[in-house]
């Protein structure tokens, strides 16, 4: 794409992105700066370009410059900036890199300004004019061809599936247990991730609670959200709704995995114009729901080390999955012990928002995660259980780069850990 | 002409481009499209809105305001200075000095707003990062405003002229439309999106705590 070009792609994406939200968001900030040390960046490493409303300042001076002509006249007076190549170099780094748009700020702001908002507009202007991380990019593309594609890897994925059926029978210690795919009439469209971890406990469960179910053919992960293209993204999702529509289910259960459940919960109604024809849930919501009523019986004694809970940002403060976890841990473990600050409050733990697929940025997100560190230190457990596949590989790096020994578990796994097969029924 | 008068005529004119001008910015606003949310709620919208815009603004409600209460708590006395002296500027149409006690209330009010925007500006000053995130604006407006909180303080003691805390009002309100002040403008309807969106999604609301109480 040609300098012209690419900056006439990110006016037009920047005007297509300026909905009544986003200009508020970009007109309400008083530069008060009293976001700066709510950011885990800037707590790890207190600069300036750390500060969210900095940040966000780098996006607010190119609308400035594209919708007020006074500021366009006077830019030293109103703040403003010129959309050319140098700037939107700059605002890709800062969108890409940055700010995991993880709205602890906006929490924290007495005026209540999205700079996760900002920021997703600011990665979309990043995106249509060609500054968008490449491998971003090709992951979103690689999910929408699957679809395309679909013929091709339906046999490969029901090879995996049924190497996978041989774990389930083992921990269910039934020939019979199955991990269905393609089931018409099934109540639930299960979406995990790639890996045995997010489909081999889920299938566990699912199995001793006798659910109609069914693996999803897709990966719940969206990278068209972290490239802030909503295009992308809706195509995306929509493979699961024309998946769950096929199938005739009743409910869409997004694996663990922070992204994909606020999006299907959240976002993807937006983009098709209502709510989606089926309900969306994570399966830590199934667990706790399944907790509450006695479906599961669990022995907190299987889970005897000291268990803490990493708040994704997208679960909880996102999400609205607050409690539900809770739910499930203090069922599953012996000493279950909250960071803190927790919830909504949570830090995030540096590595959303797709940075953990970029491995050139590694350094930058350790970095990123020393306050979740030092969270997880404070509490002195031995494992942290994370229910967003970003957070997992995260909280591993920073383990490992932190010396902090704890070992990182999914909820899905420490719940399986502590099922009590006589008292669950389909295990008996 | 009498120079009262005239000064009435220019703060008359100045209310009309200040209330025009943000008459624009509201409709420009409004202009935009609503991206609404349409997922069923979890939480309550509504008691997110009524949250964000109540309890939610109490300094003991976010850790920021927490941590940095004094700043919190001059920006809050700062505001209520400029809030004062609307009210002086109002009621002097009618009431002209008015009596002694409305006086030492409403000095002690403005008067409480000018230190609190004489601070905030050099914390803008001496701060680093708030000077290289400031535009000539940021120091402008809240200079503006306080200079309007000075008028309003020596026209309360008697020191200044009706006229010449009309002439100091009416600059401001001239350059209101173009400042930031106007974030008057947009407060309402960001602590609205605010609330809605968290309220909708169960993440806060009257049943919610800070996060900090460990609960379980």
């Amino acid at each position: 794409m040609d300098n012209t070009k690419d900056t006439e792609a990110a006016v037009l994406a920047l005007k297509k992105s300026l909905n009544r939200d986003l200009a508020t968001a970009l007109d309400v900030c008083v530069r008060c700066g009293i976001c700066s040390d709510t950011c885990h960046y800037y707590s790890a490493d207190p600069r300036l370009g750390h500060v969210p409303a900095y940040r966000a300042e780098l996006l607010r001076r190119l609308y400035r410059s594209i919708s007020n002509p006074l500021a366009r006249r006077f830019p030293r007076l109103f703040g403003a900036t010129p959309v050319t190549p140098e700037s939107l170099d700059a605002l890709a780094e800062t969108a890409f890199t940055s700010c995991t748009l993880c709205r602890r700020c906006m929490v924290n702001c007495p005026m209540g300004v999205d700079t996760a908002l900002i920021m997703r507009a600011a990665r979309s202007v990043s995106t249509a004019s060609g500054r968008a991380p490449e491998m971003l990019v090709q992951l979103a593309d690689a999910a929408i061809s699957r679809e395309e594609n679909l013929e091709l890897f339906r046999d490969l994925m029901l090879e995996q599936v049924s190497e996978l059926e041989k774990g389930l029978r083992e921990a269910v210690a039934d020939p019979r247990a199955s991990i269905p795919v393609d089931k018409q009439g099934a109540d639930i469209l299960y979406v995990g991730l790639s890996g045995a971890h997010t489909i081999v406990p889920p299938a566990v469960l699912f199995h001793t609670v006798r659910a109609n179910w069914t693996l999803s053919l897709f990966e719940a992960s969206n990278y068209g959200v972290f490239l802030g293209d909503s295009a992308r993204a809706k195509r995306i999702a929509e493979r699961i709704l024309h998946e769950a529509q096929r199938l005739g289910v009743k409910e869409v259960v997004v694996g663990e995995c922070g992204h994909a459940y606020s999006t299907l919960r959240w976002e993807a109604p937006k983009w098709f114009g209502g709510p989606l024809p089926f309900r969306v849930r994570s399966i830590i919501e199934l667990m706790a729901e399944w907790v509450s009523s006695g479906a599961i019986k669990l022995d907190p004694d299987a889970n005897p080390e000291p268990i803490t809970y990493h708040d994704s940002c997208n679960l909880a403060r996102n999400g609205g999955l607050l409690e539900e976890p809770r739910v499930v841990l203090r069922a599953a473990a012996r000493d279950f012990r909250e960071m803190r600050p927790n919830r909504e409050n949570a830090y995030c733990c540096g590595g959303g928002s797709g940075l953990v697929a970029l491995p050139e940025k590694m350094e930058l997100r350790l970095k990123a995660g020393a306050p979740k560190s030092h969270q997880v230190r404070e509490t002195g457990a031995a494992v942290v259980v994370a229910s967003c596949d970003n957070c997992r590989i995260q909280l591993g790096d920073l383990s490992e780069h932190y010396g902090l020994g704890v070992e990182v578990k999914g909820m899905a796994e420490v719940v399986v850990r502590a099922l009590v097969p006589s008292r669950s029924p389909a295990l008996v | 002409m009498d120079v009262t008068l005239l000064s009435q005529v220019l703060l008359g004119l100045s209310s009309a481009v200040a209330l025009t001008g943000v008459a624009f910015w509201l409709a420009s606003l409004m202009a935009r499209a609503r991206i609404l949310d349409l997922a069923p709620e979890k939480g309550s919208a509504r008691a997110g809105v009524v949250y964000a815009l109540t309890v939610g603004m109490m300094p003991w409600k976010k850790e920021s305001t927490r941590k940095h209460w004094v700043d919190y708590l001059r920006g809050i006395l700062f505001h209520v200075g400029a809030f004062a002296g609307i009210i002086v500027v109002l009621l002097s149409l009618w009431w002209g000095d008015g009596p002694l006690a409305y006086r030492l209330l409403f000095g002690a009010a403005v008067a409480i707003g000018l230190v609190a925007g004489v601070l905030g500006l050099l914390v803008r000053v001496s701060n680093d990062n708030l000077r290289a995130l400031s535009r000539a604006d940021d120091y402008i407006s809240p200079a503006l405003v306080t200079a309007f909180l000075l008028a309003a303080l020596g026209f309360l003691l008697g020191a200044w002229s009706r006229a010449a805390f009309y002439l100091v009002t009416s600059v401001v309100l001239l350059y209101l439309p173009f400042s930031k002040v106007r974030h008057c403008v947009y407060f309402f309807f960001s602590r609205s999106y605010f609330g809605n969106l968290f309220g909708r999604r169960g993440v806060m609301g009257f049943t919610h705590g800070n996060g900090l109480e460990g609960r379980g």
